[in-house]
C-alpha cells in the first residue's frame, strides 16, 4: 500500500460523520405497515420468550443451541438468556426497594449465614439487605440509597441494587430481553467473565421454584453488571458507568 | 486486568436473522437494522454528503431491503449488499438536490499527535495535508470520490467495494488507480510514491 492510500485511511479514520441516527423503529413501523397483521412480532417474541422461560433451561437449549453454546458457555454465564426485542411490556410505574420484590429484610449477617453460598459485598456496606428463597438455596439483596456517587435509578428508585445467587442451570435462569440501543459488552472482572448491559432499560425476567415467571419480580432494569463466580451470579444495577461498575465489582469480598 | 471487547451477545447469525425476517418477524430485522444501519448511513453520508439526505436514504434503504429480502441470496454477505441499496437510494438523492456540504476532520484531528513517530508515514498524516487532499478529492469526478471513500474511508475490501457499488472488480480497480493519480497530480507528487 502507497503512502497516499495509508495516508486516505488515516483521513477515513478522522472523518466526521454526523451521529448515526437510530433507525430501527421507523423502519419497523413503515415495514410493520406492510406486514399482513397476523404477525404481531412485539408481543410475539415476548410470548416465545416467556414460553422459553416456562419451559426452562431446557427449552431455551433446543431453541438456540448455537447461540447458548457459543456465547454463553464462552461467558461462563449459563444461567443467563439474553435476547433482543423491538418492544419491552408495560410495567408498573418506578417501584422502592421494599416493592421490588426483593424478599424479606434481614441484615448483612443472617443474609451471610443464609445463603448458602459465600456472599460477596462491596467495600462500601449496603443500606439495605434482602433475602429471598431461590431454587437453589437464597437469593440475596444488597440494596443502596442513592448518593455519594451512586445517582437515583429510574427503574428501582435505589442507587444501586446488587442480586446473588447460585445460578445453577437448569435450576434457575434468568432472561435479559435487551431493547434496540442497549448495548452488551463482555467484560472480564478477576478472571470471571461477565456481561455489561448498557443503555435504554432492559426486561429482566426471573423462572421462580416452580418454573414459572414470578410477574412480580417482573421489572425492568438500567445498567447492569452480571458475571458468575464460583457458581454464583452477581448482578449490579447502577446507573453509573462501566468503569465504576467495575471498581464496585472489584470491591466485592 | 479488565478486558473489555465488544461482543455480538447472543445475537443470532446474519443468515437466521433474514431467515425469520423473511417469516415476517420485524423484531428479527430490527435488529438487522441495529446492526448495519451505521455502514448504511455513513455510505450514504458519503454519497450525499448531507446528514438528512443520509438519514433518509438510509431508511429507505432499509425499508425497500426488507421488500427486497426474498432476492437476497442465503448465504451472501448482508453488509454489502444493504450498503448497496444505500448507494442507490443516496445517487438518486444527490441528483436531485441542489447544496451539499464538504467531508470535514474531526476537531481533533487538526492537532497533530504529540508523541508522533518521526517517520514518513507519520509525517504524512499531518494535518494540513489531510485537508489538501480532502479538498482535491472534492474535485474528482462522483465515482473516482465513491471509489476512495468505499475503499479507504469505509474501509472496505476491492470486493466488497465493488458490490456496495455496482461495479465489476476490474472497473473499481481502474476507477481506483485513476482516481488515486489524480489525487497525487492534485497533491502536486510524483507517480507511483
Amino acid at each position: 500500500m502507497s503512502d497516499l492510500e495509508r495516508t486516505l485511511q488515516a483521513v477515513g479514520a478522522e472523518l466526521e460523520y454526523p451521529a448515526t441516527p437510530e433507525l430501527a423503529a421507523a423502519v419497523a413501523e413503515r415495514v410493520q405497515r406492510r406486514t399482513p397483521p397476523a404477525v404481531r412480532p412485539a408481543r410475539r417474541t415476548l410470548a416465545i420468550a416467556l414460553a422459553l422461560a416456562l419451559l426452562g433451561a431446557g427449552a431455551a437449549f433446543a431453541a438456540a443451541p448455537g447461540v447458548r453454546h457459543s456465547v454463553l458457555d464462552w461467558l461462563g454465564l449459563r444461567s443467563v438468556h439474553i435476547e433482543r426485542a423491538p418492544k419491552l411490556p408495560a410495567l408498573p410505574p418506578g417501584r422502592a426497594a421494599g416493592n421490588l420484590g426483593l424478599g424479606t429484610h434481614t441484615t448483612l449477617a443472617a443474609a451471610r449465614s443464609h445463603a448458602g453460598f459465600p456472599l460477596l459485598v462491596p467495600a462500601r456496606r449496603p443500606d439495605e439487605v434482602y433475602l429471598a428463597p431461590a431454587p437453589a438455596g437464597k437469593r440475596v439483596a444488597l440494596a443502596y440509597q442513592p448518593g455519594r456517587g451512586l445517582p437515583r435509578a429510574h427503574e428501582t428508585g435505589l442507587g444501586m441494587l446488587i442480586t446473588e445467587f447460585r445460578g445453577r442451570q437448569p435450576h434457575e435462569l434468568i432472561r435479559k430481553t435487551l431493547p434496540p440501543g442497549t448495548r452488551a459488552r463482555a467484560v472480564s472482572i478477576g478472571g470471571d467473565r461477565g456481561v455489561w448491559i448498557a443503555g435504554r432499560p432492559h426486561e429482566v425476567l426471573y423462572m421462580d421454584a416452580d418454573g414459572r415467571i414470578d410477574t412480580d419480580t417482573l421489572r425492568l432494569a438500567g445498567n447492569t453488571l452480571l458475571w458468575s463466580h464460583g457458581g454464583v451470579l452477581v448482578r449490579i444495577e447502577a446507573d453509573v458507568p462501566l468503569r465504576s461498575a467495575l471498581r464496585i465489582a472489584r470491591s466485592m469480598r | 486486568m479488565v478486558v473489555v471487547r465488544p461482543l455480538n451477545l447472543v445475537e443470532l447469525a446474519d443468515g437466521e436473522l433474514v431467515k425469520r425476517a423473511k417469516r415476517g418477524d420485524v423484531g428479527a430485522y430490527e435488529q438487522i437494522v441495529e446492526r448495519y444501519r451505521e455502514p448504511v448511513f455513513r455510505v450514504a453520508f458519503l454519497v450525499t454528503r448531507s446528514g438528512a439526505d443520509a438519514e433518509e436514504a438510509a431508511q429507505d434503504a432499509f425499508v425497500k431491503a426488507h421488500a427486497a429480502l426474498g432476492r437476497f441470496r442465503a448465504g451472501a454477505p448482508l453488509r454489502p449488499w444493504l450498503m448497496r441499496i444505500a448507494v442507490n437510494e443516496s445517487r438518486n438523492r444527490v441528483r436531485s438536490a441542489a447544496r451539499r456540504e464538504t467531508l470535514a476532520l474531526r476537531a481533533a484531528a487538526g492537532r497533530p499527535p504529540e508523541d508522533a513517530d518521526p517517520s514518513p508515514e507519520a509525517a504524512l498524516l499531518a494535518a494540513e495535508r489531510r485537508r489538501e487532499l480532502l479538498a482535491a478529492l472534492e474535485r474528482l469526478r462522483e465515482e473516482d470520490r465513491l471509489a476512495i471513500a468505499c475503499r479507504y474511508f469505509l474501509g472496505l475490501s476491492e470486493r466488497e467495494a465493488a458490490q456496495v457499488l455496482g461495479w465489476r472488480r476490474g472497473t473499481l480497480k481502474s476507477r481506483l488507480s485513476r482516481a488515486l493519480g489524480r489525487l497525487r497530480a492534485e497533491l502536486g507528487e510524483e507517480a507511483g510514491t
